[in-house]
């Protein structure tokens, strides 16, 4: 029985042969993450049925001058994005603002803090597909490896086997961002000792490798070590995205690989 | 052996006990209380295996252990092979096993359950991931602790609904 596991583990790990099982183990899987998340759903169903007044009251002011501060960006974004399209126009490149998105919702974490995968309750039925990229208010989260009937799995940006392309946003350098396994930090590999990058500079995808659409934010450089005794500087970034935290994600479609 | 009208209630205790596994293993906790969570797979492979081991015995410990890899999102093969091996130690001691004390047993539970997530590691280590000493050795301690309480709640289960 143990040779039988292990001819499982290598087939499962060093060949595709297990593929389409692996995307109706997604559903299974899924399906016992929402059970156990039933607990906090009602939870969260008895927080908004049983709040006060006041609270409400509250909480609707803060959110209307949210609105308010949004609204007003949303005016800058509108023209801001007609003379984007003006310029490319003016360079004759392709367009690129403007994707389609599929608002999801997480329902399950990987149990193994080692793993950086959730799982959303979107699925093949709502066109999801492998590549797709995720994202939350505030930055790339990851993008989908399995897809499912009901349910997709995605692998974050931090997991130690993912790594994205970059560029900084200030300058345009292209780089690659990989996880090391820890939430909070990303690390920017073969970066040379000269390279224009400072704390604080926006990493954004670049859109290279077509996995990633362009120009969603990734991380912000928190760490610049320049050690002259070795070839590459050491670059540690913070991801934007909240992955321990957001609820609600974006499915971003762009155009699926292969289809263009 | 006993009746086999015994076995499907049997069987669909086992079953609920490896559902309410999964559901642990599974459960959404803090990543920083992550490493808390008990072996509770493993656990119960241990507990059953030993008080019935003309029932069950590496071909179940094999199966749920694949299902526990499809649900937790392992690579498939690592729960399998771990129970595999734990359920194979279970089958060839138990006789010497029942006999020792509640905390004796434990300490014995404590090395099987290390000894299982030594064996995930390394299957997990084929797919690059890599475990931590303390991710290792905490859910052992924990579980082991948790095995008076588990063999306390599972015998008087298995007494007043009579599973053997």
């Amino acid at each position: 029985m143990a040779t039988i596991s292990l001819i499982v583990a290598f087939i499962y790990v060093y060949s595709d042969w297990f593929d389409p099982v692996k995307d109706i183990a997604t559903d299974i899987s899924a399906s016992f993450h929402w059970v156990s998340g039933l607990p906090g759903k009602a939870e969260d169903w008895a927080d908004q049925r049983f709040m006060s007044r006041a609270r409400l009251k509250q909480e609707n002011d803060a959110l209307r001058s949210e609105l308010l501060v949004l609204k007003r960006k949303a005016q800058q974004m509108a023209s801001l994005s007609a003379e984007n399209v003006h310029l490319r126009q003016l360079l004759n490149s392709a367009h690129t603002l403007a994707d389609k998105v599929l608002i999801a919702e997480l329902i399950g974490v990987a149990p193994d803090p080692n793993i950086h995968k959730v799982i959303v309750n979107k699925g093949e039925f709502d066109g999801v597909y492998a590549g797709q990229a995720l994202v939350d208010a505030s930055g790339l989260m990851g993008q989908v490896v399995r897809v499912g009937k009901l349910s997709s799995e995605v692998l974050l940006l931090t997991d130690i086997t993912h790594a994205l392309p970059v560029q900084i946003n200030r300058n345009g350098v292209r780089l690659i961002a990989e996880g090391v396994g820890s939430l909070y930090e990303l690390v920017v590999r073969h970066v040379s000792n000269t390279e224009d990058i400072r704390e604080g500079d926006l990493l954004v995808s670049s859109g290279l490798g077509r996995r990633f659409p362009a120009g969603y934010p990734v991380a912000e450089v928190v760490e610049v070590k320049v050690n002259p005794g070795k070839s590459f500087a050491r670059v540690i970034a913070r991801p934007k995205a909240q992955l321990n935290r957001s609820r609600h994600v974006l499915l971003v479609f762009d155009t699926p690989p292969g289809k263009e | 052996m006993p009746a086999a009208s015994r076995l499907w209630p049997y069987l669909t205790a086992v079953l609920i006990s490896f559902v309410i596994a999964m559901l642990v293993a599974v459960w959404p906790l803090p990543a920083k209380f992550a490493v808390f969570r008990p072996e509770l797979a493993c656990l119960l492979v241990i507990y059953w295996v030993m008080s019935s081991p003309h029932r069950m015995g590496m071909r179940y410990a094999w199966l749920i252990g694949l299902s526990q890899d499809l649900i937790e999102g392992y690579v498939w093969g690592a729960h399998a092979m771990s129970l595999t091996i734990i359920a194979y130690i279970c089958l060839v001691s138990y006789q010497r096993i029942r006999s020792y004390s509640i905390w004796h047993q434990a300490i014995w539970v404590f090395v099987l359950v290390g000894l299982h997530q030594v064996v995930c590691n390394w299957v997990q280590g084929l797919a690059g991931y890599t475990m931590s000493l303390v991710s290792l050795l905490v859910p052992a301690v924990i579980s082991a602790l948790l095995w008076p309480l588990l063999t306390l709640i599972l015998w008087r289960l298995r007494r007043a609904y009579l599973l053997i």
